[in-house]
């Protein structure tokens, strides 16, 4: 392999510096990969450790989707950068050329998963600056995070794994539980900006006028537009904190609607397997929320903004995406003997999953990093790049101008690619309660084999596909879990996590299953995309 | 120069604001007549707003500095307990976050009840001064009053309704109401629950003197119950409203006072009136009840006064009621007996008992006409007995669709009887299978020329008629058979009256019965019709084939082919030689059939054939009498064409015909002078001679000398009943092969079961009689018996 | 339909047709209590300026069919301004604000459900400091409320 020297020295400098860094520990040796990950940048760690990994049984925890999308979390925590960011969008397309900037590259790679790439810019970020983390530190969370050692577990030169309740600190200079801290905003002003210059009149805040109600009128509008942006309200001041807390009202007509709320989950297929609508003659779908009835909220829940926060429910604001690593040896050279240097092939691919209101949904597997296809993922752009795919030249030469559905206009030609293999499908959770017998006939055996609805559990996610061709249907089997617990988050996302149960292929003229193996495959992790669904 | 606007109370103030408001509402509440002016209406709307919409403008000018440890708390006026609150039950985890409600309203909320109340503990004050109508008035005054204000009120308190009551009502709370449903809950509360049962005292009075036939003012009644029904409030939804308290403070009161004031009423009246008068005072109040729920009760109420003016008025007297039917029946009051049928038809099951009663009289009716018939001796008119039993049918179907609007259970009652009373009367008691042969007779007697019902549509009727009657008929199989019979002998003769009718009779026939009855009636209207072509084809070819010498001396015949298993005719009892010119005659048609069909073979029914024969020779005869005979009458004549006298040997040799036929015939021919008889006065027998009269005198030209003869007609009748035993037996063993050919195995009972249900369209089998072909068909080896009672069919 | 003349709190009377001002509820009901007396009707919460802004909207709408029920389905599509509004609705904060407690107070709720989109179309999408600085709001909390508010609703951004 061609870089591998270069991997090789990388690798070397990098031991140096722990070494030097995390003198109360022993420096580990050059004999044996050190399986623990919290000295080793993850990526890197688990990069060069994921074939033995691989092979002797599951990974280790700490490399897992899931703490990814906490990093990536993390990262994106800071709100003076990142509330409309999707880290879908190409903001530089220079090359990186500094440590800086090869850092930062690295991270994003890391975030989206694609720990090969990753691997390669923190390689290059070291060699051209042997403190590029600090340096990424301090430019990204030295302001919102007091101490330097707050992003824990993506700090690589950590002297020490921070403990689990990093933020304990600011905790303790609050006396009260949250609940009672925004209880006690009830009724507070909302505070007028002070002047700028002092001594002159503070510049107008009209806002500070409107009684409650109509405060809440407009947190309602808010809420119903996006749940993020309402969130985001309750950072504005206390008295939107509170509101944001006490206006239940909001948060049962967002659980009632189908944008974001429960009106939009399907509990039997709502459309066939191409997303074209079934029309049943009922026309009334379960839904758990109905309008127009008094609603009881669901036991042991005591609140609506939990309904929505713990209901098993599909996000449509974003892609799911299932990051597989796997390694497979390269070439040994036959005068290194020390295993680590073995050359690796690190391969990276992706399964992504777009969830529609109207129960269809796409499907794709790729290569293709999520940076250029995610934004484009759609059924229409799905149709387009079908479409355009052998002939694409030729369209665009006849029929200049016209676009189908206008989809493929500014979709570049990686997305399409990655589109043209993509399926389409459909989805449904398992109901809550047993639901009367409306099985659409064409559903096939709806949980694979050797399965009864009765083993399924509210929390699963039922999804056909088309398959490689039209005789076959894919059925993949998947739960909703949130991420486990992280220290930094009381109180973070759930439901966000899609973890395989099965995933088989059917063969409609046979009758028979076949089954996927998911040696390789982890779990879905959402991620916002921005303009979807809002 | 409008007038000057009021000056609205500081909003912040609450003291301020509500003794303003109160002097607002107490304007609206007491001198609403007066008028209240924009600027009032403006202002007080405006204070109430202003109050609700005030502490968090007060709050930003202080709030700031306060809270800014972050964990004070700011604690205003009625604030401080309710946040103490909110901590407690954050710590108990006792209520749910949602019932911190931070919109401004409650004290004026409250503040406005504490003032309603004490309004209307003024009225209750002022009430206790009235008494009856006068209090009903007053109720009524300051109902109208207090709602009218009520909605100015609400108008007023609108921003209260839109924010902190909605809130408040969305997350849950009772007992919170909209300001106009606030009015009206304490209206109940506070003055309603105290006055309510003098005010329906003086309401069931007036309600009283009304049914006593005085004059009332309804209106008021009518307003007591709006206001009643308006304090109806759903304890869960404040928008919808139930009948609740109008059901318990004033329907159930009335209820029991109209069921005091009726039963008093019937009580009496039945004592001292006929039970027919009383059926007419029950309706009269059924009707005025139901017309008092329109005039000012709620409709709600219909259905249980109706139920209770039913129980007291009807229900009760029921059996009174009933044993007035049969006297009713007796003498026909036809409009006392619906206006029975119209009171015990609305309780339950209140006619049942009646349709028994009416059933067993239309029979006992049915039978005594048949007495009647009967007792005009053995030989009356069939149309004597059919017109019986219409007369009788006609009168009570009248009935039961006058008097009891034709209700379906009536029409079972008089079907019943009327199939009693058609089946087993005085007249079939010998044998059920007189009723349909009576009927066929009927039947007959109208489709043959000559009846007396000329008119087409007249005669239609009358089918119709035969077919009510048919209806009831049992042995329908008998019917067929005379039917057919008779039918057979109209077609033969040409004797129907016409094409038409007989068509008619038979869709109705196949209407009622199906396709199989009417099966042979229709096969044989059908070789009549090829008879006719074969004529004329035979004609044609005569015309053809013969010369003028060839045709003077044929015989002008015509030839009706009738296929042996359609038709009920029998070949001819006795044997007959031809005269010479028919069998030529006859030969020449046959050699033609047979060379259109090979193969088949024609019998001749001389018994059925008829013709004309002229006679030249009576001398005082300007033109030839002609003689309509039979063909055995033909014979007989044509004997003295070659002699002038003949003895009864020499007949009998020449004709071949049996006595039995023979004499009759030749009386016939003695009874018109035909022939005379040597000596005088003698009988057909051995021994008499018989010769021509010239002499022959008739008025008529054509003389009809084919008669038929009396014991004939007897002896087909008989005839007709013994087939009829033999196709039942044929009927029930071919059912009961037809039952085990697919059902292969069965028990007997079963079986007997189903061949009576296969059979009963066409007459009621006897058990015995199936028994004994189940018998007879496995000594024939059709089935056997296996063991325990099972019969098998053997294939 | 006769005229009806409104009094500004700062005395300046303007006149209506009877339609516009009924889009107003609470002038609808006053006028259904009283009648039409002739006299001016005073809105002593609504000053010259806005009292014209919201007849203006009162006036473009007073065709409008009355509003069906008051549940928000009709309204949920919350993005939805026609044009005309969106025109209307362009002006500065504190006109904005006016108008939006004039149709709270005068009851017309179609133009406050307008101007409470107005508002939430401004909001959406924005970080709370940049929610701040668009309404000049001061941010009230201390770091450790802030953060503390922070990770509690962390959820919600569903990441």
């Amino acid at each position: 392999m061609a870089d591998n020297p270069e991997l090789e020295s990388f690798r070397r400098q990098w031991r140096e510096e722990v070494a030097g860094r995390s003198k109360p520990r022993n420096a580990p040796h050059y004999v044996a990969p050190d399986p623990q990950p919290a000295r080793f940048p993850p990526t890197q760690h688990e990069a060069s450790h994921r074939k033995d990994l691989e092979e002797e049984g599951p990974p280790p925890a700490s490399f897992d989707p899931e703490e990814l999308a906490q990093q990536v979390g993390q990262l994106s925590v800071e709100p003076e950068r990142q509330h409309e960011e999707d880290g879908f969008t190409r903001t530089d397309h220079h090359e990186p050329s500094s440590a800086l900037e090869h850092f930062e590259r690295a991270v994003e790679k890391e975030a989206a998963g694609n720990l090969g790439d990753s691997l390669q810019h923190y390689r290059k970020a070291y060699r051209l600056d042997a403190s590029v983390d600090k340096t990424y530190r301090n430019k990204h969370f030295a302001h919102v995070w007091k101490r330097p050692a707050q992003p824990a577990q993506s700090a690589p030169t950590d002297p020490k794994p921070v403990p689990a309740t990093a933020p304990v600190s600011t905790e303790d200079a609050v006396h009260i539980p949250t609940s009672e801290l925004i209880a006690s905003f009830a009724q507070l002003p909302i505070p007028p900006a002070e002047p700028l210059v002092e001594n002159t009149p503070p510049p107008p805040c009209p806002i500070s006028n409107l009684p409650s109600e109509v405060i809440v009128e407009i947190l309602r509008y808010v809420g119903l537009q996006d749940p993020a942006t309402f969130g985001r309200m309750s950072l504005v001041c206390k008295r939107m904190a509170y509101h944001f807390s006490h206006e239940q009202h909001i948060w049962r007509r967002i659980c009632q609607n189908p944008e974001f709320g429960f009106a939009g989950m399907h509990y039997t297929f709502a459309c066939d397997i191409h997303g074209y609508p079934i029309y049943t003659l009922d026309g009334t779908r379960y839904t758990p929320f109905p309008k127009g009835v008094s609603l009881e909220i669901p036991k042991p829940l005591t609140s609506w903004t939990q309904v929505f926060q713990s209901y098993p429910r599909i996000r449509f604001t974003g892609i799911y995406i299932s990051t597989v690593n796997y390694t497979r040896p390269g070439a040994q050279s036959t005068h290194q003997t020390v295993s680590w240097n073995s050359p690796i092939h690190i391969v990276t691919y992706y399964r992504y999953l777009r969830f529609y209101p109207d129960g269809s949904l796409v499907s794709l597997l790729s290569t293709t990093e999520p940076v250029d296809v995610v934004p484009h993922i759609s059924k229409e752009n799905l149709m387009a790049a079908r479409s355009t795919y052998p002939k694409q030249h030729h369209r665009r030469l006849s029929d200049q101008g016209q676009t189908l559905s206008g989809a493929t206009d500014h979709v570049p030609q990686v997305a399409l690619n990655a589109l043209k293999h993509g399926h389409r499908g459909r989805w449904r959770l398992t109901p809550p309660v047993p639901l009367p017998e409306n099985t659409p006939e064409d559903q096939i055996a709806a949980t694979g084999p050797n399965q009864t609805e009765e083993s399924l559990d509210p929390r699963d996610l039922v999804i056909e596909t088309e398959g490689v061709s039209s005789k076959y249907v894919h059925l993949m089997h998947l739960a909703l879990r949130s991420p486990s617990a992280s220290k930094s988050q009381v109180n973070q996302s759930k439901n966000t996590k899609l973890v395989w149960r099965g995933f088989w292929s059917y063969n409609k003229l046979t009758d028979d299953w076949g089954e996927f193996g998911l040696r390789n495959d982890r779990a879905f992790v959402f991620r916002r995309v921005r303009g979807w669904g809002i | 120069m409008p007038p000057v606007m009021p000056q609205t109370p500081h909003k912040d103030d609450l003291v301020e604001t509500w003794s303003f408001l109160e002097d607002g509402i107490n304007s609206v509440m007491h001198k609403l007549e007066e008028g209240v002016d924009m600027k009032h209406y403006m202002a007080l709307y405006t204070a109430v707003h202003n109050f609700c919409t005030s502490q968090k403008a007060v709050a930003s000018n202080q709030g700031l500095q306060a809270h800014r440890g972050g964990s004070l708390l700011r604690r205003t006026r009625s604030q401080t307990a309710l946040s103490q609150e909110i901590y407690r039950a954050q710590h108990q985890k006792l209520i749910p976050l949602g019932l911190l409600a931070h919109l401004l309203g409650e004290e004026l909320y409250k503040l406005l009840g504490e003032y309603l109340s004490r309004h209307l503990h003024e009225v209750h004050q002022k009430s206790l001064a009235h008494a009856e109508e006068a209090l009903l008035t007053f109720y009524i005054r300051e109902w109208s009053r207090y709602t009218t204000a009520a909605k100015y009120v609400n108008h007023l308190f609108s921003y209260l309704n839109r924010h902190w009551v909605k809130r408040e009502i969305d997350e849950g709370k009772k007992n919170v109401y909209d300001v106009y449903t606030l009015h009206l809950v304490k209206w109940k509360d506070d003055f309603f629950e105290n006055v309510h049962t003098k005010v329906m005292e003086a309401v069931l009075n007036l309600v009283e003197k009304q049914r006593n036939g005085e004059t009332i003012e309804q209106s008021q009644i009518k307003s007591i119950v709006d206001s009643f029904v308006s304090l109806g409030l759903d304890e869960n939804d404040s928008k919808k409203s139930t009948l609740e308290v109008y059901r318990h403070y004033f329907q159930v009161p009335f209820i029991e006072a109209t069921r005091r004031y009726y039963e008093n009423e019937s009580r009496q009246f039945v004592a001292e009136n006929s039970v027919v008068e009383y059926m007419k005072k029950a309706e009269t109040r059924l009707e005025e009840e139901k017309a008092r729920v329109g005039l000012y009760l709620h409709s709600d109420a219909t259905k249980n006064l109706t139920e209770t003016c039913l129980d007291v008025l009807v229900t009760a007297h029921s059996t009174l009621l009933r044993d007035e039917f049969q006297i009713l029946l007796d003498n026909e009051r036809q409009e006392d007996l619906a206006r029975m049928y119209r009171l015990l038809s609305r309780i339950k099951e209140g006619l049942d008992p009646l349709r028994s009663t009416f059933e067993s009289h239309v029979r006992k009716a049915g039978l005594a006409a048949i007495e009647k018939v009967s007792s005009e001796g053995e030989n009356f008119e069939p149309k004597l007995y059919v017109d019986a039993l219409l007369q009788v049918h006609t009168r009570y179907q009248n009935l039961v669709n006058e008097a009891f609007n034709g209700e379906s259970e009536f029409v079972r009652s008089l079907d019943n009887a009327c199939r009693e009373f058609v089946n087993r009367n005085n007249i079939c008691k010998t044998a059920t299978t007189k009723s349909p042969e009576l009927l066929a007779k009927y039947t007959d007697s109208l489709l043959k020329k000559g009846s007396k019902a000329a008119e087409e549509s007249e005669l239609e009727e009358m089918l119709v008629q035969i077919m009510t009657v048919f209806k009831y008929i049992e042995d329908k199989d008998v019917f067929q058979k005379f039917y057919s019979k008779m039918l057979a002998k109209r077609l033969v003769h040409v004797s129907s009256v016409s094409d038409d009718a007989e068509a008619s009779m038979i869709s109705k026939l196949k209407e009622a019965c199906g396709f199989e009855y009417t099966n042979k009636l229709q096969r044989m209207f059908q070789d009549i019709q090829i008879s006719k072509d074969l004529n004329t084809s035979y004609k044609d070819l005569q015309d053809k084939v013969l010369d003028d010498d060839d045709r003077k001396r044929m015989v002008d015949a015509h030839f009706q082919v009738l296929g042996t298993g359609f038709w009920p005719l029998n070949p001819p009892n006795t044997a007959f030689s031809a005269p010479p010119e028919i069998v030529k005659t006859a030969e020449r048609f046959q050699k033609f059939y047979f060379d259109k069909h090979n193969g088949r073979k024609l019998t001749w029914l001389w018994q059925l054939c008829k013709g004309e024969v002229k006679a030249n020779y009576i001398k005082n005869a300007k033109v030839p009498f002609t003689f309509q005979v039979s063909t055995f009458q033909m014979g007989i004549l044509l004997l003295f064409n070659e002699t002038d006298t003949l003895s009864y040997s020499d007949i009998q040799k020449a004709t071949s015909l049996a006595p039995e036929v023979l004499d009759p015939n030749l009386a016939i021919f003695l009874k018109a002078k035909v022939l005379v008889a040597s000596p005088e006065g003698a009988k057909p027998e051995t021994g008499t001679t018989f010769s021509l009269n010239y002499n022959f005198k008739n008025k008529k030209i054509k003389v009809n000398l084919n008669i038929q003869i009396k014991s004939e007609a007897k002896v087909e009748s008989d005839d007709t009943h013994k087939t009829i035993e033999e196709d039942r037996k044929l009927l029930l063993q071919s059912a009961i092969v037809r039952i085990m050919k697919s059902r292969k195995k069965m028990k007997h009972v079963q079986l007997v079961q189903e061949v009576i249900h296969q059979v009963k369209s066409r007459f009621p089998p006897k058990i015995a009689d199936i028994k004994k072909n189940i018998e007879a068909l496995m000594e024939k080896d059709y089935i056997e018996r296996l063991d325990g009672d099972e019969i098998s069919y053997i294939a | 339909m006769a005229n009806i003349t409104l009094t500004s709190s700062d005395g300046v009377d303007v006149t209506v047709e009877r339609t516009v001002a009924d889009r107003s509820v609470l002038i609808k009901n006053m006028l259904e209590d009283l009648g039409e007396t002739g006299e001016s009707i005073p809105i002593p919460n609504v000053n010259e300026a806005v009292l014209k802004k919201v007849i203006e909207w009162c006036d473009h709408h007073k065709n409008d069919p009355p509003s069906a029920g008051d549940d928000d389905d009709n309204r949920r599509k919350t993005t939805d301004i026609d044009e005309w509004d969106q025109k209307f609705m362009q002006v500065d904060q504190e006109m904005l604000f006016e108008v939006i407690l004039a149709a709270n107070y005068l009851d017309i709720k179609a133009l406050l459900d307008v101007g409470c989109k107005t508002v939430a179309n401004m909001i959406k999408g924005k970080s709370p400091e940049e929610i701040r600085k668009t309404f000049n709001i001061q941010n009230d909390f201390t770091p450790e409320e802030e953060d503390q508010i922070r990770r509690e609703n962390e959820w919600a951004e569903d990441r």
